[in-house]
C-alpha cells in the first residue's frame, strides 16, 4: 500500500506516454533524438552538499574546497554559510542545483522533491543519498557514506574512527552517570500554544538517549503536536528546545506559563536547555560535544 | 442622423466583440513569447539562443543542455501554462456565477476543499479501496482534489446564493468558513501522516512548478484542456446570469444546468491546479478583474482571454521565482501575493466607492 | 392567450396562491392590482415560469410547463421590478444579451430601434451600472421590447410580463412607458403588467385583475371592477372612485379616515 501512495504521488508514469510526449515536443522545436552527447566525466570536485550534516562532515573531512554551494539547513561551520544555497533541502529546485553545475551530489535522506531527484539522477549527475540514523552508528555509517561519495575511503575512515571514540567516550559518561535519569521533553515549537513535541525514531529522541536521559514521550514516532493532558502525564523534568535566532523561539517565561508546561516538575525548577538546532540534531562530528554539554547541562547539580 | 446613430452603435457592439477575438491572438502571441523567454531564462546558464544555433547546425546538444531546457524548463512552462490558464479561467467563471468580482477560488475556500481532497489521497491513500485506486492510477490525488473542490463550491454556492442573488457577505464568510473546516481537517489528517508523507505534504503545500515533471504535465494537461473546453461554452450563459438569475431564465438560458456546469469547471479546473502546484493564490482574482478593465466584462471573450493572461502571468512569475534567490528559489506563491493583494484591494475600494454593496 | 386554470402555489407549507383561474387576450393590456401581499408578484413568477405551481398555465395554447426555457424566451419577455447588473456591461451590451435567443434576424437594428423607443438611443454605450435607476428601469423595458419585437407573427401573439413597469420612473416617463404598451397591444402583442398605481391602471389597463389574500377577487373591465366597494374591501381602506366630467375616464381618490 505504502508503495502505491508514493507511487501515485510522484506521479510516475508508465514510459511510453512520456515517450510520446517527449517525442512530440521534440518535434515541434526542430529536437532529433541524436543530438545528445554526454559530458566527459571529471574529477568529482564539484559538489553540491544537501543537509547540515552532510556539510559538517565534508569539512571534518577537509574536503570542503571542493563544494560549490550548500542547502540552507547548512549553516555550520561559517565557512559554509559563504556558499551558493540552494534552497530548503525538502524543496529542492532541479535547475538551481544544476546551474552551479556539480559533478556530484551528496545530500541527506529526506532530500527532494522526488521529482527533483529524478530529474537530476536523468542529468546523469551522480546523486548520492546518505541515510539517516539517530545513534552512535548512523553518524559513523554518514561519514563513511560521505568518504566513499568523495572518494576519500581511508581518511574518512580515519574520522569515523576518531569520532566513535569521542562518541562512544560521551556515551561512556553518560552511562556511568549514577544519579536519577531525568525525563526529558524536546520541544519543536509552541506556534499557536501547540505544543510539538518530538517522540520515538527522531533526533531529539536520539541525543536525549545518548545523554543519558529518558524521552518523556515515547507513545508515537516522529513528531507530533502534544495535548496539555499529554504533557501533564509526560511530567518532564526538564524541556528541551532549539534556540533560535530572532525572535521566533518563545521566551523562558512566557513557556512555564503555558497551563499545560506550569503542572510539569520542569516549571517548578525552571529548567529548559536550549541548544542550536543543528549542534543538538544534526547527527554528525559534533554530536560527542552535543552529548556532553547536554549532559553537562541535564546533570550539573 | 438615423444612419450616423445606427452605424456608431453598430459599431460599439461590434467593435468590443473584436476587440475581445483580436485579443485571443495577441495575448496567443505574448503567451508564445513569454514562453520562449521562460526556456531562455533561468539560473543555469544555457542559453536557448545557443542551442537552437547547435540544432540549426545540427551540433550536438551537451546532456545537461538538454536536460535543462527539455526536462527542466520545457514542463515547467507547460505545467505553469496549464496551472495559469486554470486558475484564471476558474477565477473568471467563478465570478459570473456568483456575479461578483470578488469571488476566487483561493479567497472562498475552493482551494483548500481542493487541498483537502488532495491531502486525503495523499494521507488515506492506503484506505482507499483498491479497485478505485488502480482505476485512477497516478490520477489519484487529482481526482480527489476535484472532488474536495466540487464539494466546496456546491456547499458556497447553495448557502450564500438565495434566489439567485448571491450575498457576497455571506460568500465571503462562508469561504472563510468552509476554507477554516477544511483547514481543521487537512491538519488532523497531517498529524496522522507518517514521516514521508509530511515531506510530500509540506513541498506540496508550498505552492510551486518546481516539481514540474513530464509525468504531471501529462497528467494535468489533458484535464485541465478539459476543463477549459467546458468553461469556454459558458460565456453565453454567464453573460445572461450578470442580467439576474430569473432573467437569464426569460431569456431562454436552462440556469440550473448553467450552474452545473459553471460550479464543474471551477471544481475541475481549481481541483487539477492545486493537486499539482499546491496553492497558488491570487491569479484568479487579479487576471478577470485586469481583463475586463483593458476588453470589457463579455464573458464569451473574457474566459479564453483571462485564461491566456493567466498563462502568462504565471509563467512570468515563475521566471521571477527561479531567478530571484538563485541558485535557490522563492515560491511562486510569494510572488502571486506580491502582485495580487494590492490589486485585490483596490477592486474592493472601487466596489465600494460605486456603493456596490 | 394566456390562461390559467387553478394555479395554486405554496410557499414553506404556507397557501400563497389559491385556484387562480382566468384568460388573458392578447391585444390588450390586462393589470394585476391588489394589496401588499396579495400575492400579484407570486402569480407574476408563476407565470413567467420562475417557480413551481400546481395547475396549469397556457400561454398561445401550450402547456408552459412542457416548454424549453429558450422556448419560452421566444414568445414572452419578463420586466422584473428591478434588476442590477453585475460587472459593467454597456447598455447595447445588456440589450443584446437579452437577445440570445431572439428569432429576429438584425441585432444591431433592434438594439437601436429598441432604445429609440424608450428615447435613450444617446446612451447606448454608457455603463448600465452608472446610470439612474429610472434610465435603469427603461433600458430593461428596451431589452424587453427587443426581444419580442414583433408583437405578432403568423397570428400567434408574443407577450410582455411587466412587474410594476413604472414605480421608479417621472409621471411624464409612466405615461411614455404605458404609450409604449399600449402601442404593443395595439399592434396585437399580449401585455400583463402588475400596477400599483390605480389610476394609471384605470387609464390603460383594459382588463384588471384585483387580487387579494392569494384568491383572484374579480376579473373585468375597469370599470366593472374598479368600484368604492370592491376596491374599499380589496385594500381595506376607504377608497372613492370618480369619472372625469369631460369623457367618463375612472380616478381614484383614498378617502383620509378622519374626513
Amino acid at each position: 500500500m505504502k508503495y502505491f501512495i508514493s507511487k501515485s504521488l510522484h506521479f510516475k508514469i508508465i514510459n511510453t506516454s512520456l515517450v510520446i510526449a517527449k517525442i512530440t515536443l521534440g518535434i515541434f522545436l526542430l529536437l532529433s533524438s541524436t543530438v545528445f552527447a554526454d559530458t566527459d566525466r571529471q574529477k568529482l570536485d564539484k559538489v553540491v552538499s544537501i543537509g547540515g550534516s552532510v556539510t559538517e562532515i565534508i569539512y571534518e573531512l577537509e574536503e570542503a574546497d571542493r563544494l560549490v554551494a550548500r542547502d540552507s539547513t547548512s549553516t555550520y561551520p561559517n565557512a559554509a554559510t559563504l556558499l551558493p544555497d540552494v534552497g530548503y533541502m525538502r524543496a529542492l529546485s532541479p535547475e538551481g542545483i544544476l546551474s552551479v553545475d556539480p559533478n556530484l551530489i551528496i545530500a541527506e535522506d529526506g532530500s527532494g522533491p522526488q521529482e527533483t531527484i529524478d530529474l537530476l539522477t536523468q542529468a546523469s549527475v551522480p546523486f548520492v543519498k546518505i541515510s539517516d540514523g539517530f545513534t552512535r552508528q548512523g553518524i559513523i555509517q554518514k561519514i563513511l557514506e560521505v568518504g566513499d561519495a568523495l572518494g576519500v575511503k581511508a581518511k574518512a575512515e580515519k574520522v569515523a574512527a576518531r569520532i566513535n571514540d569521542e562518541l562512544m567516550d560521551a556515551e561512556r559518561k553518560s552511562n556511568q552517570y549514577s544519579g536519577k535519569r531525568k525525563k526529558v521533553l524536546f520541544i519543536l515549537s509552541t506556534r499557536g500554544g501547540k505544543i510539538l513535541a518530538s517522540g520515538s525514531n527522531t533526533a531529539a529522541d536520539g541525543i536525549i538517549k545518548m545523554a543519558g536521559a529518558i524521552n518523556a514521550v515515547n507513545s508515537f514516532n516522529g513528531y507530533k503536536p502534544l495535548s496539555d493532558e499529554a504533557v501533564t502525564v509526560a511530567a518532564p523534568d526538564v524541556i528541551l528546545m532549539m534556540d533560535r535566532r530572532g525572535n521566533h523561539g518563545t521566551d523562558d517565561e512566557e513557556l512555564f506559563s503555558m497551563p499545560s508546561i506550569s503542572t510539569t516538575p520542569a516549571a517548578k525548577t525552571k529548567s529548559l536547555i536550549r541548544m542550536n538546532g543543528l549542534y543538538l540534531l544534526g547527527f554528525g562530528p559534533r554530536t560527542a560535544s552535543a552529548i556532553n554539554e547536554l549532559r553537562s547541562e541535564l546533570y550539573s547539580d | 442622423m438615423w444612419a450616423t446613430k445606427e452605424s456608431k452603435n453598430k459599431s460599439i457592439l461590434a467593435d468590443k466583440y473584436r476587440v475581445g477575438r483580436r485579443a485571443h491572438v495577441i495575448l496567443t502571441l505574448a503567451l508564445l513569447l513569454v514562453g520562449c523567454f521562460s526556456l531562455a531564462i533561468g539560473p543555469a546558464n544555457v542559453s536557448i539562443w545557443s542551442i537552437l544555433k547547435k540544432l540549426m547546425l545540427n551540433e550536438l546538444l551537451t546532456s545537461l543542455e538538454y536536460i535543462i531546457i527539455f526536462d527542466i524548463r520545457l514542463p515547467r512552462l507547460l505545467l505553469g501554462t496549464c496551472v495559469g490558464a486554470a486558475l484564471a479561467i476558474s477565477g473568471a467563471v467563478m465570478q459570473g456565477l456568483f456575479r461578483n468580482p470578488l469571488a476566487d477560488p483561493g479567497l472562498i475556500g475552493i482551494s483548500a476543499g481542493a487541498g483537502l481532497g488532495a491531502i486525503i489521497a495523499i494521507v488515506l491513500g492506503g484506505i482507499i479501496p483498491g479497485f478505485i485506486t488502480s482505476i485512477l492510477g497516478n490520477y489519484l490525488v487529482v481526482f480527489f482534489a476535484f472532488l474536495g473542490g466540487w464539494a466546496t463550491t456546491l456547499i458556497l454556492y447553495t448557502v450564500a446564493t438565495r434566489r439567485g442573488q448571491t450575498s457576497v457577505a455571506t460568500m465571503l464568510l462562508a469561504g472563510i468558513a468552509l476554507g477554516a473546516l477544511a483547514g481543521a481537517i487537512s491538519g488532523i489528517l497531517v498529524y496522522k501522516a507518517n514521516d514521508q508523507q509530511l515531506r510530500d505534504l509540506t513541498f506540496w503545500g508550498l505552492g510551486s512548478l518546481a516539481g514540474a515533471s513530464w509525468a504531471k504535465v501529462t497528467v494535468a494537461g489533458p484535464l485541465i484542456g478539459v476543463a477549459i473546453f467546458f468553461a469556454v461554452r459558458l460565456g453565453h450563459g454567464l453573460n445572461a446570469l450578470a442580467l439576474g438569475e430569473a432573467t437569464a431564465a426569460h431569456i431562454g438560458v436552462a440556469t440550473q444546468n448553467l450552474k452545473n456546469n459553471a460550479i464543474f469547471a471551477v471544481a475541475a479546473a481549481t481541483g487539477i491546479a492545486v493537486a499539482v502546484s499546491g496553492g497558488i493564490g491570487f491569479i484568479g482574482i487579479v487576471v478577470p478583474h485586469l481583463v475586463r478593465q483593458l476588453i470589457g466584462p463579455d464573458h464569451r471573450t473574457l474566459i479564453v482571454n483571462s485564461g491566456l493572461l493567466g498563462a502568462i502571468i504565471l509563467v512570468l512569475a515563475d521566471v521571477i521565482s527561479r531567478i530571484i534567490v538563485a541558485p535557490a528559489e522563492l515560491p511562486i506563491g510569494i510572488i502571486t501575493a506580491v502582485i495580487g493583494a494590492p490589486v485585490f484591494l483596490w477592486i474592493l475600494l472601487s466596489n465600494r466607492k460605486e456603493g456596490n454593496w | 392567450m394566456l390562461q390559467t386554470h387553478d394555479v395554486c402555489v405554496e410557499i414553506n407549507k404556507k397557501k400563497i396562491l389559491k385556484n387562480i383561474k382566468f384568460d388573458v387576450p392578447a391585444g390588450k393590456i390586462t393589470a394585476l392590482i391588489g394589496p401588499n401581499g396579495s400575492g400579484k408578484s407570486t402569480l407574476m413568477r408563476a407565470i413567467s415560469g420562475e417557480i413551481s405551481y400546481q395547475g396549469k398555465i397556457f400561454i398561445n395554447e401550450r402547456d408552459i410547463n412542457f416548454m424549453k426555457a429558450w422556448e419560452l424566451a421566444a414568445i414572452r419577455a419578463v420586466l422584473p421590478q428591478n434588476s442590477s447588473v453585475a460587472f459593467p456591461f454597456t447598455v447595447a451590451e445588456v440589450i443584446h444579451i437579452g437577445l440570445r435567443n431572439s428569432t429576429e434576424s438584425s441585432t444591431d437594428h433592434l438594439i437601436n430601434d429598441a432604445l429609440d423607443c424608450v428615447g435613450l438611443l444617446s446612451l447606448a454605450k454608457r455603463e448600465y451600472s452608472q446610470l439612474s435607476g429610472g434610465e435603469q428601469q427603461r433600458v430593461q423595458l428596451a431589452r424587453v421590447l427587443a426581444q419580442v419585437w414583433s408583437p405578432l407573427i403568423d397570428g400567434s401573439a408574443k407577450w410582455i410580463f411587466l412587474d410594476e413597469p413604472v414605480s421608479s420612473l417621472d409621471i411624464s416617463y409612466q405615461l411614455e412607458v404605458m404609450n409604449i404598451m399600449q402601442n404593443y397591444a395595439d399592434r396585437g402583442g399580449g401585455v400583463l403588467t402588475i400596477m400599483h398605481d390605480l389610476n394609471l391602471t384605470a387609464m390603460y389597463a383594459d382588463n384588471v385583475g384585483l387580487l387579494h389574500n392569494g384568491k383572484l377577487l374579480c376579473f373585468g373591465t375597469p370599470s366593472q371592477v374598479m368600484n368604492d366597494k370592491i376596491l374599499s374591501e380589496a385594500y381595506s381602506c376607504e377608497i372613492k372612485v370618480n369619472k372625469t366630467p369631460k369623457n367618463d375616464k375612472i380616478f381614484i381618490l383614498p378617502q383620509a379616515t378622519n374626513t
